[in-house]
């Protein structure tokens, strides 16, 4: 609970002190589990924590009613903007082309703003006129007790797909799956694996100046901000892994290069988002996977019992769920 | 008495010389200072555009690339954008104005490097050039002003301290 509101701090500490001190007021429980702070120009001030939205006043009080939230001003958001980018937007000039900025803790920082068109390419963002800290918090431990279900008989790990709706869990999942089959477990008796992770969006090792924020284990090696279908071919030819970790596929590149993975005899794990496997079967870019059985397990969640549920554990042979767990 | 009226002369010609010389020496500090700031800013500008530094790492590398006079300019900026975090970056510069004033600098120059503070890491490395480029061109346009003005004012002070002290010296005799 306390890396909870650790990392809560340490996102506050690149708010001015106007919008810093009203946020360190709020309640213990909001701390240890805010997932998103939003601040969005002459709107109220907003925290999204346990599936809803609530709004904090200039004195710390939290509130479902816009009308008793903080006002934010063009002025506090520059400023905060200026703070988040250590005062350099010329450093971060290529990720803000993308629409956020990883920061110290590996939390994501989106912007919106106006859009620079240059002749062939986004060229960056001015007038920012929001910003949306998204809080990642590391959770170790969580997939522990499924490890042993994406594991066969021989030691050999299942490509596994892991299904959800935004917010619900899929990134913490991975990088904890990630984590164990990095380092191996001798008393469950599980080999670790070398592992690739291409983190296209900074957001399963959160790498902050060349140093991953996250725990993703000891045999993971990670390209960063690399797009899913460079990164999994610059894997292949160059690091010789055992499985390769990505988030978030879909796109038709992204299938083409999986399809080169696979073939090289690597191991794949996803995620995807969705709501179960029916969402997602039809697909362009994922139908090919089902036809072909690629994925042995998927790992379906949802947040009925709060954020990272897992629904199911689904046989990706006979589709039976393997998941008794609550 | 020979003696005390000798001496009395030969303190007021050196006083007087010393005045002159030393109210010219504030055309020719000032040229000097608008050099060594010239070139703080030139390092400046590498450690932001070919290095991307953060600017906090970038004033405290170019301080320690300058001579000391200058290099105090960027680590006042540096301590307050680290001890204020306020945000705001002109704020940080608008801190090291009072030091500028003890630098010679005239008001079009304190004026010129302070425009630094509303600009300085506020875009993207192309559009932070270009402004470099901008104010590196005004910034010579002032050295060559301030040249001008050493080479007209410097010498004429230096003889109006040694003129004034003859001619005290003579009305006195």
């Amino acid at each position: 609970m306390k890396d909870g509101i650790d990392a809560f701090n340490l996102v506050l500490s690149n708010f001015i002190p106007e919008i810093r001190l009203p946020l360190s007021k709020i309640p213990k429980d909001y701390k240890e589990g805010v997932e998103e702070i939003r601040l969005r120009v002459n709107s109220p001030l907003n925290i999204y924590y346990s599936g809803k939205d609530y709004f904090v006043s200039g004195k710390g009080e939290v509130s479902l009613n816009p009308k008793e939230g903080l006002q934010i001003s063009l002025n506090a958001i520059e400023k905060i903007f200026q703070l988040t980018t250590n005062y350099s937007i010329y450093a971060l000039s290529e990720e803000i082309k993308y629409g956020f900025i990883t920061i110290r803790g590996g939390h994501r920082v989106g912007i919106g703003g106006k859009i620079i068109y240059g002749s062939s390419d986004i060229e960056g963002i001015k007038d920012i006129s929001s910003l949306n800290f998204r809080i990642a918090r590391q959770k170790i431990g969580i997939s522990n007790h499924i490890i042993p279900k994406l594991i066969d008989k021989d030691g050999n790990f299942y490509n596994t797909l892991i299904i959800s709706p935004p917010q619900c869990g899929k990134t913490t999942l991975l990088r904890d799956i990630v984590r164990n089959l990095s380092n191996g477990d001798f008393e469950n008796k599980y080999r670790g694996f070398k592992i690739g992770v291409v983190d296209e969006r900074s957001e399963i090792a959160g790498i902050y100046n060349g140093i991953p924020q996250k725990d993703v284990g000891i045999r993971t090696d990670i390209l960063d901000g690399c797009l899913k279908s460079h990164g999994i071919m610059m894997l292949i030819r160059a690091m010789s892994p055992e499985i390769i970790a990505v988030d978030e596929i879909g796109s038709a590149q992204d299938a083409k290069a999986i399809d080169e993975a696979l073939r090289a005899g690597i191991k794949l794990i996803a995620t995807v988002h969705g709501r179960n496997i029916a969402d997602i079967r039809m697909r362009n870019g994922l139908k090919n996977f089902f036809q072909e059985k690629i994925f042995k397990r998927y790992i379906v969640l949802d947040n009925s019992l709060g954020v990272g549920t897992i629904r199911a554990i689904i046989d990706g042979e006979t589709y039976q769920n393997l998941w008794r767990g609550k | 008495m020979f003696f005390i009226k000798a001496s009395l002369f030969i303190l007021i010609f050196i006083t007087s010389t010393s005045l002159g010389f030393l109210y010219g020496k504030k055309y020719s500090k000032r040229v000097e200072n608008l050099i060594a700031l010239q070139q703080g800013i030139r390092i400046l500008q590498s450690e932001i555009i070919i290095f991307s530094n953060p600017l906090p790492e970038a004033l405290k590398n170019t301080s320690n690339k300058v001579n000391k006079q200058i290099a105090k300019i960027f680590l006042i900026i540096r301590d307050s954008l680290l001890k204020n975090h306020s945000g705001d970056i002109y704020y940080s510069f608008l801190v090291s104005e009072i030091y500028l004033k003890d630098l010679f600098f005239r008001k079009e120059d304190i004026d010129l490097f302070l425009s630094l503070g509303k600009m300085i890491g506020k875009t993207n490395r192309l559009d932070q050039e270009k402004q470099f480029n901008y104010l590196l061109v005004e910034l010579e346009t002032l050295i060559t002003e301030a040249k001008e003005d050493r080479k007209k004012n410097e010498k004429m002070y230096r003889s109006l301290g040694l003129l004034l002290g003859l001619g005290i010296i003579i009305i006195l005799i």
